[in-house]
């Protein structure tokens, strides 16, 4: 232990004051328990929790349990521990036996860390002890919830499941009978085991067989093939290695130091195995051989772009991507996952993905300052029926509410604003969830005269790690990532990082940094020091690890255990000998660990010592280039998706007024129009006779509706009160069907356009998260502009993210993002030529500049490599290639490089027998530059009579929609793009934003232009009246009139926005838009109705209110919305806006 | 000559360079220092008119959010805290710079006027050894996060330096334990003696009578769960397209300043 350094002599004589030597070691205990005197002061979490998802009503007190070895005196815990106001603490007795709340409990749960696992209350608990100068030893800490509610054993049981995930805690359920019995939880948990110190095994590799080496892999978890396990037997039988190592005194044998330090840099986390493979390609084309997807597509998009662009800086070499778009400042930017870490512990995988990439912006260049965070999470649909669920495998409720508090404490803490992200939905994600975790940073052009973007790692320079202890957490990590999930994954793949711990190595980072202490940085991220000292001895040419020398949690780990560990919150760093002492002195007082663990060598080898022996020797070149090459086999063949027939028809009803019809015809746009067009008095009925699909049809009225799971039941319902929502409210209904014709010429009515609407608005997919986004942090540090929500009640979605570089300027970057992976269902190429489009389009839509901005990819894919548990792995490899084929497209088409990424490519689970691969998935995140960011537009109308445009073409495009998810069948083939119209279409339209021509802009993705609409009329709660006829038009050479309209308001072809312009701008608009499809569809309305109109005839009329409820109730908890009353609701309501014109 | 302020930050403050820059914008000079620079150089804080504790998540908010840092200051600043306060010094504390103010007992001070028995018994031992928390700040009563714009009003009978003649505007907050609480005599003192220094208009995380912020007796000492530091510059306002004029956060430092060059200002002259 370091001795503490917080004293003074003042001070000092404070402290006499709390903790007189006389008391200190009269009143000692090893068990403190702190709860909140009344449950009036309690956070109702818990029992909320409880009743949502048992459906038991109870009260709950929380109790925070601190365990120590040594005595702490009882004043001094009051002190340190409890807040007087409204806590009790127990400390000569228990709280449940000394019970002091109005009924009586009937249950205990107390809820413990499992031995090894980061207990992050502890750590704290050390931290205050530390300050008072008190040394108590081991400390632990635990939680109780004690449960006063009539449940069943089985039941508290449950309620034990909800508090904790078995993999990393312990839980202990006692009943009041037992514990009046005598049971009493436990005065110490064990306790990580102390061996004696491990000494590295010999593994005679090179004269292993193949059976051999196979064995070797899977038994110690390498994840390597056979040709790579058979690349390391060589290098070991060879003669120069063997020479080499005798004059070392190393045996033939490999150390199993040296065989983990090469499975984690052979693995496919940290050398992109199929990314660099050999890739035979096959389609209806003929054949080609890729060498290299990441050398053909991705790296070649930046260096043919490298001279159409200024801004790259470093680019795919270091830890994140950077860039610089504006003078003495650069951007750097990376995206990570944390797939099968999340799927275990998604709470620790989450929170340790946002720390994770935090610190690779940490270790980017000379190290940068996180100025932002991002997240996009893909979840199977949090209402899954249990029952389709593998064994094995968590809910993806529970999984979801694990990532989604761990990405809140993660970022949160760490002070970096959440800007951007999304949810995503889909069945495939079911298995592994995605959690994709993003940083952007900003480093000044120079420090102390140096560009700040390069590292030199000379020999002779020291390295340090910097940061948390050693201990078993995350072996393997790298490793694991490599392999499909199943049901005896590694516990010790799971760590959890500590933000607190990591910010406070932050500051003291950045001010080393400014003070020129070190030369070169990089995080422990997978692979720990393997990793990180691995890659920095490329710099200088060889390491010297001594892992004596490295600081453990706990003796008796292993030197590779050392080697390999990725425990949280370290870095590496190379120090000049004399700038060490400095180092070191400013590492104490900003009280974060400091340790050299090696020096930087030019022999060419990592040489690595333990108890000051050699136990492995491995040369760089073998380690970094010795690595065989992967052949893999890719077979395409375009799946078969015939477009369905989806008509909009108009469907006879008695009840309306004949007499009315002939006030029909208004000609559009116009004022006022809505009430006198409101469809349940006013509008005709109309007979089609030309086609049947536009025949009015009479038999379809009483119809049921099948085939639409309309009426879903709302999600937070179901999520968190059990109890099933009211379902979808009558509209005054239009009449208006949208009717599916299937192959064998059945009619299926699926409901009305309004119905679809909302139902749209409903999907999770859609819906608004703002429950869950508005308990991230987007505004710290204060330069946030564009928020997730924005409009008048700040409810509705923005298109991203926009943040100003520094306090004293204007300009800006955007953050926004492209995920589609129902696109891929028709082709991966598509897919990845719309996530490209969706990103840019979004920072187009931000008031983005053309042209600047750089690309992340992040590839997710299942398996493609063939095998027989992947009998269709050349099909998937296939759909790997088509997408970088579609990216490489789309990027060249803007003018897009891409600057950095990464791909996980196992992201199957397999469980008794039964697999589920997640859809290939391809996030695009972008970073792009703002020139002025007071010009930025949001999505939500600003005011009634602002004429309303759509600018691109509609293609009418329907599969991998939301419509198509909706409808719940296969709606033809997928959205796509025509780049050569929306490069100028993108270069007009930010013309007319930076003339402040634009007064909102919203660009249409998931739900098309029904949804861009409804939620641009949301933001402002506004209404609006639009006309479908130029979209219509522009559809029928392809699909007759009833198909077109269904088309017009429910494709997501790429490439659009709904803008909305003042009268009196309508000109110089539409002169800017000269040339590029735009099409005048209607005009912004003070009626608070959403109003839809083809020629004369009303499709749509949905009352503002409506929309609103059908956006917000999936996720919205219907107790919050009651609570509303009593003014503890989520949402901050300005119904009449008066609050906020203050 | 610029008046000055010190912005202390480590351990988990995350929100120190918003606010220095707000007191910069006010017209002052803003200077950042780690609470442990603090401690070594006493004169630090001595020469400063204006002590800013900023938001973030000091110590993991672990043990109650601000705890662990009051525990810090009171063992190791206390002395200096008071002298400074004594000596005029103007105290800020938004969000966890609040709640640390509040757990360690230099907010809201009202404890010698209260005079309940119960109140005098419990805090026996601190007011002994430490300033009394009279006051808490918990976790928000729907129990999570919330990041959100909500219209704050300043009551004019506060005795708050920091917010006098206020109008009512829209500040963000973004806190997870902001529920202010307090037993009904304090409440009850807090409002008599005019130490309610800012109400929220439509109440987001169950803090009693509406309290989102607070000050000492003498005024100057001041803590809020909003972030005016956070409402500096019109362009991040989420009304910024709608009206041309916002109110911001900044006229709470405008006003800070105003008092103390009008009191430097006054001394020079004597």
């Amino acid at each position: 232990m370091r001795q503490p350094h917080f004293f003074d002599e003042i001070n000092y004589k404070s402290m006499r004051c709390i903790v007189p030597k006389a008391q200190f070691l009269l009143y000692c205990r090893m068990r403190i328990e702190i709860a909140y005197k009344k449950e009036a002061f309690e956070s109702t979490a818990a029992a909320k929790k409880l009743e949502q998802r048992l459906g038991i009503s109870a009260h709950v007190r929380t109790v925070d349990v601190i365990i120590a070895d040594e005595p702490i005196q009882a004043e001094t815990a009051r002190f340190l521990f409890m807040d007087p106001v409204v806590q009790d603490m127990y400390y000569d007795t228990l709280c449940a036996g000394a019970w002091t709340w109005p009924y009586p409990w009937d249950w205990l749960i107390e809820i413990a860390w499992k031995p090894g696992v980061t207990d992050t209350l502890a750590i704290t608990v050390q931290q205050s002890l530390k300050l008072a100068g008190i040394d108590a030893g081991y400390v632990s800490t635990a939680r109780q919830y004690i449960i006063c509610g009539k449940l069943s054993k089985s039941e508290a049981e449950q309620a034990a499941h909800l508090f904790y995930n078995p993999l990393v805690q312990t839980a202990l359920v006692i009943s009041k009978h037992e514990w009046d019995n005598g049971v009493r939880p436990p005065d110490r948990y064990p306790r990580p085991a102390v061996h004696d110190r491990a000494e590295p095994e010999l593994i005679p590799i090179a004269g292993m067989n193949d059976a051999e080496l196979e064995a070797l892999s899977r038994e110690r978890l390498l994840a390597l093939t056979l040709p790579e396990m058979q690349a390391i037997r060589n290098h070991y039988a060879n003669a120069a290695t063997i020479a080499a190592r005798k004059a070392r005194g190393l045996p033939q044998d490999a150390t199993d130091v040296e065989i983990e330090m090469i499975a984690q840099t052979w693995s496919e986390h940290c050398k992109h195995k199929i990314f660099n493979a050999v890739i035979h390609y096959s389609d209806e084309n003929g054949n080609k051989t890729i060498h290299s997807l990441f050398k053909t597509y991705i790296r070649a998009v930046t260096e043919e772009l490298r001279h159409r662009v200024s801004f790259l800086r470093s680019v795919f070499t270091d830890n994140a991507g950077v860039v610089q778009f504006y003078p003495g400042s650069l951007v750097c930017i990376k995206a990570e996952t944390h797939n099968s870490p999340s799927a275990l512990d998604p709470y620790g995988g989450a929170i340790t993905g946002i720390v994770g990439v935090n610190r690779d912006i940490l270790g980017t260049g000379l190290g940068a300052k996180p100025i932002f965070n991002t997240n996009v999470l893909c979840f199977g649909y949090p209402d899954t029926p249990q029952e389709e669920m593998p064994d094995g495998f968590m809910h993806p409720r529970d999984i979801m509410e694990g990532v989604h508090k761990g990405i809140v404490d993660g970022g949160n803490q760490s002070g970096i604003p959440t800007v951007a992200g999304a949810f995503l939905f889909d069945e495939s994600y079911r298995g592994k969830p995605l959690v994709f975790c993003g940083t952007g940073g900003i480093l000044p052009e120079t420090i102390n005269g140096r560009p700040s973007w390069e590292k030199a790692v000379q020999p002779g320079m020291l390295a340090v790690m910097l940061g948390g202890r050693i201990g078993k957490d995350g072996i393997h990590g790298a490793t694991f990532s490599s392999l499909a999930l199943d049901e005896t994954s590694p516990v010790s793949a799971v760590q959890i990082g500590d933000p607190i711990i990591q910010k406070r190595m932050t500051d003291f980072l950045l001010e080393a940094r400014d003070r020129g202490l070190y030369e070169a940085i990089t995080d422990n991220g997978a692979g720990g020091l393997s990793s990180s000292l691995g890659e920095m001895a490329e710099g200088s040419g060889g390491v010297r690890i001594n892992l004596s020398a490295c600081p453990l949690k706990y003796q008796g780990l292993s030197p590779w255990e050392i080697l390999v560990s990725e425990s949280q919150e370290r870095m590496s760093l190379a120090v000049l000998p004399e700038k060490i002492e400095e180092f070191m002195e400013l590492a104490r007082r900003r009280d974060v660990e400091a340790t050299v663990v090696g020096e930087f060598t030019n022999s060419g080898y990592i040489e690595i010592e333990a108890h000051e022996k050699l136990v492995g020797l491995l040369p760089l070149e073998f380690l970094h280039r010795g690595l065989p090459v992967m052949e893999l086999p890719a077979r395409w063949t375009a799946p078969h998706r015939p477009e369905p027939i989806l008509a909009a028809v108009r469907v006879h009803e008695q009840n309306r007024n004949p007499e009315k019809q002939e006030k029909q015809g208004t000609d559009l746009p116009s004022e006022n129009s809505t009430q006198k067009d409101s469809p349940s008095t006013d509008s005709p009925v109309v007979s089609w006779t030309s086609s049947d699909t536009r025949k009015a049809d009479p038999s379809l009225a009483n119809q049921p509706l099948t085939g639409v799971p309309l009426v879903k039941q709302s999600l937070a319902d179901q999520l968190l009160t059990g109890v099933p929502s009211a379902g979808l409210s009558t509209c005054a209904s239009s009449g208006w069907q949208v009717v599916h014709i299937t192959a064998s010429g059945e009619k299926r009515r699926l409901g009305t356009c309004e119905e679809i609407i909302l139902a749209l608005l409903a999907e999770p997919n859609v819906a608004s998260k703002e429950p869950l986004i508005r308990q991230y942090d987007h505004e710290v540090q204060a330069r946030t502009v564009e928020k997730p929500f924005t409009g008048i009640e700040r409810d509705a979605p923005s298109d991203g993210g926009v943040v100003k570089l520094t306090h004293r300027s204007y300009s800006g970057i955007t953050i926004t993002h492209g995920i589609c992976p129902r696109y891929g269902d028709t082709d991966t190429r598509i897919m990845a030529r719309m996530a490209v489009d969706e990103a840019y389009r979004a920072h187009i839509a931000l008031g983005g500049t053309p042209g600047q901005a750089a690309l992340l990819d992040n590839f997710c894919w299942p398996d493609p490599v063939e095998s027989a548990a992947t009998p269709d792995g050349a099909y998937k490899a296939a759909q790997l290639v088509r997408a970088c084929e579609g990216l490489k497209e789309a990027c060249l088409a803007y003018g897009l490089p891409l600057v950095s990424g990464k791909d996980s490519m196992k992201n199957d689970a397999r469980s008794g027998g039964k697999v589920i691969s997640v859809r290939p998935t391809l996030l695009i995140t972008l970073v792009g530059a703002v020139e002025d960011v007071r010009k930025v537009p949001s999505t939500d109308f600003l005011r009634s009579g602002d004429y309303i445009y759509l600018i691109g073409e509609t293609n009418g495009e329907l599969g991998g929609t939301i419509f198509e998810r909706v409808c719940g069948f296969s709606c033809g083939t997928a959205p796509d793009i025509d780049f050569s119209k929306t490069d100028r279409l993108y270069r007009a339209l930010h013309r007319a934003i930076q003339g402040r021509i634009v007064q909102s802009c919203h660009d249409l993705s998931d739900g098309g232009l029904a949804v861009a609409l409804a939620e641009s009329c949301i933001g402002g709660r506004l209404g609006c009246t639009i006309k479908l006829d130029a979209l219509t038009d522009e559809l029928q050479p392809r699909f007759d009139e009833a198909q077109s309209i269904v088309r017009a308001l429910f494709s997501e072809t790429g490439g659009r926005f709904i803008v909305s312009v003042r009268r009196e701008d309508r000109e110089r608009f539409e002169q800017t838009m000269s040339g590029i499809a735009c099409y005048h569809l209607g005009t912004v309305e003070q009626s608070k109705y959403m109003v839809i109109k083809y020629q004369s005839d009303v499709l749509a009329h949905i009352p503002l209110e409506q929309l609103v409820q059908s956006f917000k109730k999936t996720f919205m908890n219907s107790k919050e919305t009651q609570a509303s009353d009593t003014a503890n609701y989520l949402i901050v309501h300005n119904t009449d806006g008066k609050e906020q014109n203050v | 000559m610029k008046t000055h302020a010190l912005i202390v930050t480590g351990y988990g403050i995350n929100a120190q360079d918003e606010l220095r820059e707000a007191f910069e914008i006010a017209g002052a000079h803003g200077e950042i220092e780690h609470i442990q620079n603090v401690i070594e150089k006493p004169e630090l804080l001595l020469k400063a008119d204006y002590l800013g504790f900023p938001g973030g998540f000091s110590f993991g908010d672990h043990l109650g959010s601000g705890r662990v840092l009051a525990n810090l200051l009171l063992l190791k600043l206390r002395p200096l805290l008071e002298t400074f306060i004594e000596q005029g010094g103007l105290v800020i504390g938004i969000c966890n710079g609040f709640q640390t103010l509040v757990k360690s007992g230099l907010l809201p001070r009202c404890g010698n006027n209260l005079g309940s028995p119960a109140d005098q018994a419990r805090n026996r031992y601190e007011t002994e050894i430490a300033m009394t928390p009279e006051v808490s700040l918990i976790h928000n009563i729907q129990g999570t996060f919330l990041d959100t714009w909500v219209p704050v009003e300043f009551p004019e009978n506060s005795r708050c330096v920091w917010t006098k003649g206020l109008a009512p505007r829209l500040l963000p907050i973004r806190h997870g334990e902001g529920r202010f609480v307090a037993d009904d005599a304090v409440l009850d003192a807090l409002e008599r003696a005019g130490q309610v220094a800012v109400r929220y208009r439509d109440n987001p995380n169950g803090s009693m009578r509406d309290i989102a912020g607070i000050c000492d007796s003498t005024g100057r000492v001041f803590g809020l769960m909003p972030h005016p530091e956070a409402s500096i510059h019109a362009e991040v306002h989420p009304d910024r397209r709608r009206n041309q004029e916002n109110l911001l956060g900044i006229d709470i430092f405008i006003n800070a300043v105003a008092y103390k060059e009008t009191g430097l200002k006054s001394c020079r002259e004597v």
